[in-house]
């Protein structure tokens, strides 16, 4: 009790200090998401087919999402092969079943996926808090599993078929013995292999990411560190350096003087692949111009503090800009016309991406 | 994320009628992921609830003790989750006195998640 106090109250808290009056935040998501009525809801933003989870899982955690979802079906099918794999009793009417406990907590990723995969408006990011349930679910199938192995190997070597030819005997026995000297290797060469598949997967994906999707972020790169500084030298506001300075001399390049060009950075259609303000120097304006998307971008916040802000905001609060309720914003993922310039922009650069991939 | 992972490392251990402390722990990390992080992934602990109240556990229950145990479970369950739910609305109240503010609800988030 004492520990969740110490959550709710600095949520409520900081989030009422930022917008200047009483928000509960968590419930404000959950009354625009669910009671929204009809006009207001996540699906303005997007509807994806049934299958977006199991794809998107599959591409982020290839073997694991198949084991994950086996996992329920492996844990009845170990009740009737192999019932000793979790545990050596049988539990009495008075007790749990182990297989009723280890049910229930495979349980969660089901039900998420399937909340999930019933609404209409999907967002990758919302598998989240289901990843850590992903991955126990897959280990309980592969533990699981391994248990079913070790059945087939006993009933392999058990088998009823055996030679009991006394010439074939010698040769028999030591058969035996070598399954049974590589029978630990065998077992855990099943599980390990499968991990070093997944991992080896999981890297590739890591490397296709950066290989297929960086652009924005290189881009973000070489306006700062070739652009910029080209521009500064070639209108001779960098300093000059006496020639043959060796480079670990050289002063770091100083972008301050770029606002006197009062710049600014067009995104078109790259809108939702900007990395953010933190990556672009100071002194240079970001806009959005009109590309195909139709709904609601963002717009900036006010530079000073505008009229009407709460005074708990102004006194309590850092930025009490947070607290302005701006008129050219809607909760309808409607277009608003003011949030874009007109191009050609007077001092600009504009960012487009095409791929073929989107 | 990290708030479900460290509930479900308290929730998957059997619950058991004398470890309270098990109880409270997966309900406060449920909670906080749900306060910090995204309400609907309460949904999450639907299991987590329904083994709290139905399920034995690590318990040994005969029928004739069947319901004093239920009252224990019941009551450690009603003791964590009530208890957040008083102090989210005390502090609701609070604070609400404290700006003064008319309406307990604000208008609708542009939040959209």
């Amino acid at each position: 009790m004492v520990l969740n106090h110490c959550f709710q109250v600095p949520v409520i808290g900081i989030d009422s200090l930022a917008c200047g009056k009483l928000s509960i935040v968590p419930w404000n998501i959950i009354k625009y998401n669910i009671f929204g009525g009809s006009d207001r809801g996540p699906t303005l933003y997007g509807t994806e087919p049934w299958n977006f989870y199991l794809n998107n899982l599959i591409l982020n955690f290839n073997c694991i999402v198949p084991l994950a979802l086996l996992s329920l079906p492996s844990l009845a099918i170990t009740y009737f092969i192999d019932r000793k794999r979790l545990g050596f009793y049988t539990p009495s009417v008075n007790q749990s079943s182990p297989f009723t406990l280890l049910g229930l907590r495979l349980t969660p990723l089901y039900i998420w996926l399937g909340i999930l995969t019933l609404q209409p408006h999907k967002e990758e990011r919302f598998m989240t808090p289901a990843y850590p349930l992903l991955c126990f679910n897959a280990a309980v199938c592969l533990y699981l599993m391994r248990g079913w192995i070790e059945v087939a190997y006993i009933k392999l070597t058990n088998s009823p078929y055996r030679v009991s030819s006394s010439i074939f005997f010698t040769f028999q026995y030591r058969l035996i013995y070598l399954y049974q000297a590589s029978r630990a290797s065998i077992f855990s060469n099943f599980t390990f292999s499968l991990v070093v598949a997944t991992s080896l997967i999981s890297v590739s994906r890591i490397l296709a990411l950066w290989n297929y999707y960086h652009s924005p972020l290189t881009v973000a790169f070489d306006f700062q560190f070739n652009e910029l500084p080209r521009l500064l030298n070639v209108s001779g506001l960098l300093p000059v350096v006496p020639a043959g300075t060796p480079k670990e001399e050289m002063p770091r390049i100083d972008l301050t003087p770029v606002k006197e060009f009062n710049l600014t950075l067009c995104l078109g259609k790259d809108w939702y692949r900007f990395p953010g303000h933190y990556l672009v120097p100071n002194g240079i304006k970001v806009e959005f111009i009109k590309s195909e998307f139709d709904g609601m971008l963002p717009r900036h916040f006010e530079e000073q503090v505008p009229e009407g802000v709460s005074s708990l905001a102004k006194k309590w609060w850092l930025r009490p800009q947070t607290a302005y309720v701006p008129t050219d914003l809607n909760d309808l993922n409607k277009e608003e016309p003011s949030h874009y310039v007109r191009l050609p922009c007077f001092r600009s650069f504009t960012i487009f991406t095409d791929s073929i991939y989107s | 994320m990290y708030m479900i992972a460290i509930a479900c490392a308290h929730a998957f251990q059997p619950s058991a009628v004398g470890d309270e402390s098990r109880t409270r722990s997966a309900t406060i990390f449920f909670a906080a992921g749900a306060i910090v992080g995204w309400p609907f992934a309460l949904a999450i602990a639907i299991p987590f609830v329904f083994e709290e109240l139905f399920v034995y556990g690590a318990d040994f229950v005969t029928p004739d003790s069947r319901s004093l145990w239920f009252s224990y479970r019941f009551k450690y369950l009603f003791n964590a989750g009530l208890g957040a739910a008083l102090i989210f609305v005390s502090h609701s109240m609070f604070l609400l006195l404290l700006d003064g503010a008319k309406s307990l609800l604000p208008g609708t988030s542009d939040r959209n998640r």
